[in-house]
């Protein structure tokens, strides 16, 4: 009897094993489906359960799930069908402060076009101050960077935390540009309203940057470059 | 919370939310219990947006709760599994609301279920364009009737105030109204009403003009807001089926004075118990519903009604002519067992169901008495009796006669036990609900071009009539699909309505078996993985392959 190296330490005559016991050699694969022992009812269709209407019972059920689908849909985020959390205004007040912070803070990025031609922008930027707002904010989203993002981010929810309407959306990244171009709005603002709602975002704030290369971790810290940063 | 029962939980968000992120929240927070914002941004590699976006969708619809961790502060939201569970339930609750409520009430409940929350005002401009959309006549449905409406629901009890607390200044309280309390509707301003009142006009008579822009007044209910109370919902359901059962069994007349009894005992002070109800009021309330029975009549038909099996509505004194009480313990026990009786008798045949009853009516029976008595033979006996006890129909306990427990010397009983055979035909439950949900979803990607072509062919078809073309065209367009292409998808549609009401029927039962383990009091059973049932699965495999 060879043992070891792949060969077994028994055989099946030395077993002294009675014949049946042995498991039965696999012929196939097992079934896919466990097999079927009785034969079920048939299901209850509408002609025959007039009382339980299951047809318009379906045909809510389908209805419903559908239209619950596009309303939560993220895709399609403009349609109309869909507008929950575009135009949720008085449902934040049922939810706690964090995540319509967490839900705004980003959403202006998303409108933000990150500019590739950085050498141009820094050139235009100047020009580009002292304008009537009304038209700032077109065009300025053309000669955002990349980079500036990150504190964008910071600034805005401090200056959006008072703002609980639409238009502010739009003063908020007005102020947003000032305080980046015009440092001396720095220091005041943001610090103020930092220190009320610390604990809320401020673990959020520290998840977002945690991978951050440190770039605008500060709020104090004026941009290298003052106007926009580079 | 069995793996089949969190399953079907992820199943269900994965229907309703099209998007990946409320599963995976889901299921991240059922495995690592309540936690904060940070750390669901941490661990999950979505965007901070998308959580935040889900998060808040799930929390109105209570799907998520959110609590304040003492310590820290910080909001922790956990993860509600029988509030997911009740998605299943509805299209049920929707029903009901148009048996009881019509197509206003139906429309509301609707409206409330697909946003969660909701104020007042905003529910009745959307309702009320839905059925203008739905060609409904602005006259007979106008705002205030759909107000009336509102207002019965809530005076029934289907719908919960939740009011945005101003001490807990992001958490929401549901108002627990009491019959003490008297339930306050949101008066609106007059000024809001005229808002309402002059935006229903430009729309029914003058859409084409331009509307002048005003601006929103004020409502006057901005903090309050609604949301549809389940539980009253499942008690009116088990009602139903109550009232149900009494109709198969004795006749219609009886399944009406049990819907009398029922509304006379709307009120509760104890969940399964009624209060009593004296014969003479169940006399006076049939004769308002305009049922034709006299005096005598009744009294047989409450004698036959309180001699019945189950004991649900008992006789408990005899002034006012009979007091009688309904008890919805048994009333739900009785149900139960009827479906495990059939479920038992589809799986194993009459004999299997013979030994059942037999066993609940002795008590506890050994082996060897139950071959006896059931006048099976004992290797059909065995096996039934085995495997009911793996499906958790049977309990076995062991009595040993000496200090040790020698096989030779102990007796083994099997006992029937309701509460554990009702969890594990739930568990069945759920997982053939979660396999159908995935078997449909499987087909529908199978066959997603299939299916793709002819929802355009029909939107074509659709536009198409309305701009009322020729016959030829249509039955141009109809040619794009080809003969065999048509049959697939009379097939296709043949098993996704299989499936659907399948889902239908399936959604019942679970409803009845939920209900019962709501209200039962019994504690499960601790099973044992060891011994006894690891025994008898491996004499059923030994079986099996002889």
């Amino acid at each position: 009897m060879a043992f070891g190296r792949g060969h077994a330490s028994f055989t099946i005559d030395t077993l002294k094993l009675a014949k049946d016991s042995l498991p039965a050699a696999v012929t196939e694969p097992p079934p896919v489906f466990p097999e079927l022992l009785n034969t079920p009812h048939p299901l209850d269709s509408s002609a025959e359960s007039t009382s339980n209407d299951y047809d318009y019972k379906l045909k809510l059920k389908l209805n419903f799930n559908s239209s619950f689908r596009t309303l939560h849909d993220p895709l399609k985020e403009d349609n109309k069908k869909n507008y929950i959390l575009n135009k949720w205004k008085e449902e934040w007040l049922l939810l706690p402060r964090e995540l319509k912070l967490a839900f705004q803070k980003t959403k202006n990025l998303s409108k933000v076009k990150p500019n590739l031609s950085k050498a141009k922008a820094s050139s235009a930027k100047k020009t580009t101050l002292n304008i009537d707002f009304n038209n700032y904010e077109e065009k300025t989203t053309g000669n955002d960077e990349d980079d500036e993002d990150k504190d964008d981010e910071k600034q805005d929810e401090n200056t959006e935390v008072d703002e609980n309407d639409d238009e502010g959306k739009a003063k908020g990244t007005e102020k947003k540009k000032l305080t980046d171009n015009e440092n001396e709005v720095d220091g005041e603002i943001p610090d103020e309203q930092e220190e009320e709602d610390m604990d809320e975002y401020e673990a959020a704030d520290y998840i977002e940057s945690y991978f951050d290369p440190g770039d605008g971790d500060d709020f104090d810290a004026d941009d290298d470059g003052g106007d926009g940063g580079d | 919370m069995t793996t089949h029962h969190i399953q079907l939980a992820f199943d269900l968000l994965e229907d309703l939310f099209p998007d990946g992120t409320s599963k995976e929240i889901a299921s991240y927070l059922s495995r690592k219990g309540p936690l904060p914002f940070a750390l669901l941004v941490r661990d999950l590699n979505i965007p901070a947006r998308n959580i935040a976006r889900s998060l808040a969708a799930l929390t109105i619809h209570d799907i998520v709760e959110c609590q304040v961790e003492a310590s820290t502060k910080r909001v922790l939201y956990a993860l509600n599994l029988k509030r997911t569970l009740y998605i299943l339930h509805y299209s049920k609750c929707i029903h009901c609301a148009r048996q009881l409520y019509s197509f206003d009430g139906e429309l509301i409940i609707e409206e409330l279920l697909l946003n969660g929350k909701q104020r007042m005002s905003t529910l009745l401009v959307k309702v009320y364009e839905r059925l203008i959309k739905a060609g409904k006549d602005p006259e007979t449905h106008n705002l205030q009737s759909i107000k009336e409406k509102f207002k019965t629901l809530v005076s029934a009890q289907f719908l919960q105030r939740v009011v945005a607390d101003d001490a807990k200044p992001f958490m929401a309280t549901t108002v627990e109204e009491t019959s003490a309390s008297s339930v306050q509707i949101p008066e609106l301003t007059p000024e809001a009403w005229k808002y309402l009142v002059s935006n229903q006009q430009y729309e029914s008579n003058e859409p084409a003009q331009k509307k002048v822009k005003t601006s929103m007044p004020i409502f006057g209910d901005e903090k309050i807001f609604w949301k549809v109370n389940f539980q009253r919902f499942f008690a009116y359901l088990r009602d139903e089926e109550l009232i149900q059962a009494f109709t198969n069994r004795i006749d219609q007349n009886a399944g009406k004075i049990v819907r009398a009894i029922l509304r006379l005992a709307a009120v509760k002070l104890d969940p399964s118990r009624t209060i009593p109800i004296s014969f003479i009021e169940i006399a006076k309330t049939i004769s308002n519903t305009g049922l034709q029975l006299n005096d005598e009549s009744l009294q047989k038909y409450m004698n036959v009604i309180t001699n019945d099996v189950n004991n649900c509505i008992v006789k408990i004194g005899d002034h006012g002519r009979g007091t009688y009480e309904v008890d919805f313990q048994k009333a739900l026990r009785g149900l139960t067992k009827a479906h495990i009786q059939s479920f038992l008798k589809e799986r194993y045949g009459s004999n299997a169901l013979r030994i059942y009853n037999m066993l609940e009516e002795r008590g506890c029976l050994s082996q060897k008495q139950i071959e006896d008595m059931a006048m099976i033979n004992a290797k059909e006996a065995q096996q039934y009796v085995y495997s009911m006890f793996i499906d958790g129909m049977l309990t076995l306990e062991e009595l040993s006669k000496a200090n040790d427990f020698n096989p030779t010397r102990t007796f083994y009983f099997f006992r029937v036990n309701l509460y554990n055979g009702v969890l594990s035909l739930l568990d069945h439950s759920y997982k053939t609900m979660s396999n159908l949900m995935q078997r449909r979803h499987f087909e529908k990607e199978r066959h997603r071009k299939l299916i793709d072509k002819r929802d355009k062919v029909d939107a074509i078809i659709h536009s198409l009539r309305e701009q009322n073309a020729d016959e030829e065209q249509i039955n141009e367009v109809d040619d794009i699909l080809s003969p065999v292409e048509k049959e697939q998808i009379k097939k296709l549609d043949a098993a996704f309505r299989k499936i659907d009401l399948a889902q239908l029927q399936l959604t019942e039962t679970i409803l009845l078996l939920e209900l019962y383990l709501s209200l039962s009091n019994t504690v499960a059973p601790v099973q044992k993985k060891t011994g006894g049932k690891a025994v008898a699965e491996k004499l059923l495999e030994t079986r099996a392959q002889r």
